[in-house]
This record gives structure tokens, sequence and C-alpha cells, in this order.
């Protein structure tokens, strides 16, 4: 094979990789910001150990943020489909935070993320 | 040999554009807008990625497919309408992409494209397209309505190019991680 046909090839395969790297970064997710995430992560652990989070403990869940600023992530998270709220069986005034499809989602996309960095 | 090359990724591309055009109408003829506008145009997707991968070749390829799609279709009856719409089919994902190029946001083997890059450039490349088609069919006058096919085609082509994209990062997802390019 010449010279210039390998760099022909080459020049294509780049630009298709370039290509295809492009396309899978496209954002799928709601865009959230550091405190959305952190709170997302705060919720997962407790979620993790089936443990249930009121809207009220959900509240404090972060010390460093203020309840107001809180309140307005919770609602925010609710927004974008990455919360839901769940009415309690008993008591139709507590209120639980709970997963979405999109919350499992996004944290498998974490897992998978992870796992490519470590194979780096 | 080179040449063989090139008139291969043109007849290929082109025959890729005349069955997406096929498969769209099929899917979407409930939602057809006008004889020129679909509001989802899948056509505009591959338009976009052919034009990226094979630049001039992709998008006299293009340009072949709306030809050969035209000239049985809506216009038939004003080759001349016919001929310039292909041209500017092949044309203006050529324009969006020499737009982004002149904005330095990548280079010529696509390195340094991003998602966010390749969003902006959809936008450039439906708005290119709508405007250049839209202005053509008024100056041949087959299309009253300026303002109204304008919106019509832009849409058009920005939600096909991104039912084209996020179909592609859907199959991609969902690759093993090995064969991934």
């Amino acid at each position: 094979m010449s010279k210039t046909k390998v760099a022909n090839f080459s020049q294509m395969y780049t630009k298709y990789l370039n290509l295809v790297q492009a396309v899978r970064s496209l954002p799928s997710f709601p865009q959230l910001d550091a405190v959305e995430s952190r709170m997302l992560n705060v919720f997962a652990s407790a979620w993790h150990e089936d443990k249930p989070i009121t809207v009220l403990e959900a509240m404090v869940m972060l010390p460093e943020i203020s309840t107001t600023t809180a309140h307005r992530r919770l609602k925010a998270l609710r927004k974008k489909g990455m919360i839901d709220l769940n009415l309690d069986s008993q008591d139709n005034r507590v209120k639980y935070v709970v997963p979405t499809k999109a919350t499992h989602q996004y944290f498998a996309q974490l897992g998978q993320c992870m796992e490519k960095a470590q194979a780096v | 040999m080179q040449l063989q090359k090139n008139l291969w990724v043109v007849a290929m591309t082109a025959l890729a554009y005349v069955g997406l055009l096929s498969f769209n109408q099929f899917i979407f003829s409930s939602l057809n807008a006008s004889a020129s506008s679909s509001l989802v145009f899948l056509p505009s997707g591959l338009r976009l990625i052919c034009v990226l991968l094979f630049v001039e070749w992709g998008s006299l390829g293009m340009a072949l497919g709306a030809l050969l799609v035209g000239l049985g279709q809506a216009y038939s009856e004003d080759p001349i309408t016919v001929v310039g719409a292909a041209v500017l089919s092949g044309m203006s994902p050529l324009l969006a992409r020499a737009l982004c190029l002149r904005c330095a946001a990548f280079d010529e083997n696509l390195q340094g494209l991003t998602a966010s890059c390749l969003l902006r450039m959809t936008v450039a490349f439906a708005a290119v397209s709508a405007l250049l088609h839209q202005l053509w069919l008024a100056a041949r006058g087959q299309d009253g309505d300026v303002w109204g096919g304008l919106a019509l085609h832009f849409t058009g082509n920005l939600l096909g190019t991104l039912v084209v994209l996020y179909s592609a990062k859907l199959v991609l997802d969902r690759l093993p991680q090995s064969s991934r390019g």
C-alpha cells in the first residue's frame, strides 16, 4: 500500500474516532450543578442502605447549605426528573425523597466512568 | 485509485441519502408540513455526518442523492429548482463546517470536536440549510410563505440531525467496550 493511501486511511480513521468520541459525549442527562450532584450523592448512600429520606431530613443532610437552598435544589432535582417524592402511607404530611429511573441511570453511568478510568 | 475511492464514497453517500429520505417519508409522512419540509428531516443528520467525514465528496454525494430524489418528486416540472436545491443540500453542511473551522473550534481531522461543538454545528447547519433553501425557493417562486417555510426547514433539519446523532449515541453506548471507536 502506498504512503499516500496509508495517510488517507489514517486521516479518515482519525476523523471517524473524533466524531464517535464527540457523539458519545453528547449530553444525555440534565445538567446538575455541584450542589445538586452533592445532594444526590448523599441521598444515594442512604438509598443504598434502604433508609427512607423524608423531605425534612433531606433539607438538613448537607450542613454546609441553608435549608432554603436545599429546598430550592430539591425542587430543581425533581423538575429535572432526578428525584421523586412519595407520600407516606400512614401520614400524608410526610413525603419521602426517592430515586427515579434517571437517577439509577445517572449512577450507572458514573460507575461506568469509574470503571473506564480504572482501566486506563 | 484515489478517484475511484472517492467516487465510491459519492455513490454510497447518495444511496444512503435516498434510502434515509425514503425511510423518513415512510415514518413521518403524517407529520409532513409541506412538500419540501418535514418536521423531522432525518437525512439532515446524515448530511452533517457525511460532510464531517468525507468533506467535499460527502457533499457531492448528498447533492447527487438530493438530485435523484428531487427529479422524481416535488419540482420535477422545474429542473433548475431541483438542481439548485440539490446543490444547496450538499453545500449547506459544508458551509456550516467551514464556519465552525473558521471559529477554530476543531481542525480538519475533527481534532478538538466536542459534544457542545457538535451541537453548535448542528444549529449552524440547520440555520444555513434552511436559509439557503428558502431563499432559493423564494427566488424561484416556489414557496409563498418564506418565514413559515424557514421555520419549518430549520425545525426539520435541527430535529432530524438531533435524532440521528442521539440514535448513533444510543447505539455506541450499547456497544461492548472492546468494539467501541
